[in-house]
């Protein structure tokens, strides 16, 4: 280790203190803000999208669950249960649940 | 004199013993009491042990043995179906997740000191324990307003609401199907909020649909204290006038006066004030009516449950206002208790499939208050909920709902809104069919095994 280096070490730890305390408590997009959202899909598609009675969504591409979110939003709302639901939801937080459910292992 | 890199020294080391304690609260007191085994609090419960790695821990109290479900409720009230389908047990919650069971009934949240922040005390009747922990969620459910009647409300069977399945779900079956082939089904519905937005007209529907297959000279009367079908209006409407037509007679604004009857007696009469709202938006009292009953349903206004009221976190609603963030109180003195479920006072529907949501919502802000975070800013929940219109047709209500700020007041509250459309209200379906019924089981089976399992 350079010795410069060495010589900030505690002025390092002092800084990277503050930026903890800083950091805590944050609004910042948290690991579980994904999670959180697709929580909301367990109540028919099981709890974290295993065994629920309307289809498996664990291990799904993200690419094929916003292809099929994005066609449900372009039909009417009343004609199934699912428009209203992928019509619900920003684009955003449609890209989060996909990418939540996609990084859960396939059944 | 003190140098430089000495004062940093001092300084580095002082913060982290003023943090030593903090962290050391972390590791080894995360400890939440979750008070009540219905839908809301179970989930709180799961959530709170499913996404923590189990390492929060998390007490339920409960004083039942088993959860008696309020959806499907109103076809066991027909028949249909057999009440055991409502019943729910905790040991699948204890086994999967290591939920620690309290039987018992809490009598006290205190502040705890410098044992835990809240010190919950619960009783079983003939002990009393008492749990310290950092937060408490209050998951209590409803208590219904008392009638001003001719009965006594202490009876074993009071007039019936049934609108808290158990006893009462089986005791309104027997007298619906005991009823006089010619009698009339009189039920009233309280103004709004109250439990289950839909519920009371998929009951009237179902109660007609009953009547009309097997005592073909018997009549429904729907006294509304609402000045309209709160929930799935055309579905509903379409059902009172095309299935219903002949059998069913639906009034709004009619709120209940009085109510003559003898507890555990199936008939009485009832008296409601015929209210309208005129053009400056006030309420008038037109007049009054009495309807006689052979079979009598009276569902009375409700508030928070009992714990919520003497914990003190409720309003002049008689509903608790929370953070709708985390959901917890808003009152002062209760940070750290939180309220989820049909007690709480949200723009949220009060209904099974939300309070699940409301319990994950609640449990996410509370693992992130334990490793510091605020609560995630803009969480949604959302409804999806069949509702049978006859004994093979089901009609469907769903919504999503955002938390966000009105932008002419500034406040938060939950919003369901088209983000294709920018309609704003939930959605209901085209029509009701069979095929709905058949997911409506498919639905229920995976909420309950959701929330139970």
């Amino acid at each position: 280790m350079k010795r410069s280096t060495h010589r900030r070490g505690p002025l390092a730890a002092l800084l990277g203190l503050a930026a903890l305390l800083a950091a805590a408590p944050t609004h910042a997009q948290s690991a579980t803000d994904g999670r959180l959202l697709a929580s909301g899909c367990f109540q028919c598609h099981g709890t974290a999208g295993l065994h629920g009675g309307f289809g498996t969504l664990a291990g799904v591409g993200k690419q094929d669950m916003l292809n099929k979110l994005n066609d449900m939003r372009t039909k009417a709302a009343r004609e199934n249960i699912m428009n209203p639901h992928a019509r619900g939801y920003t684009n955003d937080q449609l890209a989060l649940i996909a990418d939540y459910f996609s990084k859960l292992p396939k059944p | 004199m003190i140098n430089r890199r000495n004062f940093l020294d001092t300084l580095a080391a002082g913060s982290l013993m003023a943090l030593a304690p903090l962290a050391v609260r972390a590791a080894t007191a995360n400890r939440v009491v979750v008070v009540g085994g219905g839908m809301a609090g179970v989930s709180a419960a799961k959530y709170l042990r499913l996404w923590s790695g189990k390492t929060v821990e998390v007490t339920l109290v409960e004083s039942s043995t088993q959860y008696t479900s309020n959806i499907m409720s109103n076809l066991v009230v027909t028949g249909q179906y057999a009440p055991t389908i409502l019943n729910f047990g905790y040991s699948s919650l204890v086994k999967n997740y290591g939920i620690k069971r309290l039987v018992g009934t809490v009598t006290a949240v205190e502040p705890g000191g410098s044992l835990g922040a809240w010190k919950v005390s619960v009783s079983d009747g003939a002990t009393t324990v008492v749990r310290y922990c950092e937060r408490v969620v209050l998951a209590p459910g409803v208590q219904f307003d008392a009638i001003p009647s001719t009965a006594n409300p202490t009876s074993a069977a009071p007039i019936l609401h049934a609108w808290q399945a158990g006893p009462q779900t089986t005791q309104l079956r027997d007298h619906l199907a005991a009823m006089p082939a010619t009698g009339t089904f009189v039920m009233t519905i309280p103004k709004a909020p109250y439990r289950c937005p839909p519920g009371p007209y998929e009951r009237a529907c179902v109660v007609a649909d009953f009547l009309k297959r097997n005592k073909p000279g018997a009549q429904v009367v729907v006294l509304d204290a609402n000045p309209g079908i709160m929930a799935e209006k055309e579905n509903f409407s379409h059902a009172f006038t095309t299935l219903y037509g002949s059998n069913l007679t639906y009034l709004t604004g009619r709120s209940v006066r009085s109510v003559t009857a003898n507890a555990g007696r199936p008939e009485g009469s009832v008296v409601v004030d015929v209210v309208v709202t005129d053009a400056l938006g006030q309420t008038v009292v037109m007049g009054s009516e009495t309807y006689d009953a052979q079979v009598l349903n009276v569902i009375p206004p409700h508030r928070a449950g009992p714990i919520a009221q003497s914990v003190g976190v409720v309003d002049a609603t008689g509903f608790a206002p929370v953070d709708g963030r985390s959901f917890e109180s808003t009152m002062a003195g209760k940070a750290g208790i939180h309220v989820i479920g049909d007690a709480s006072k949200t723009a949220l529907p009060k209904a099974g499939h939300v309070a699940n949501q409301e319990g994950k919502i609640c449990a996410d802000a509370i693992l992130r208050a334990f490793s510091g975070q605020l609560a995630y800013a803009t969480p949604t929940a959302n409804s999806a909920c069949y509702s049978p219109v006859s004994s093979t047709q089901a009609s469907w209500l769903t919504a999503v709902y955002q938390y966000q700020q009105d932008p002419v007041t500034g406040s938060w509250k939950y919003v369901a809104m088209d983000q294709v459309s920018g309609a704003t209200g939930a959605t209901e379906a085209q029509a009701a069919s069979t095929g709905s019924f058949s997911k409506m089981n498919t639905w229920y089976k995976s909420l309950m095994a959701e929330t139970y399992a």
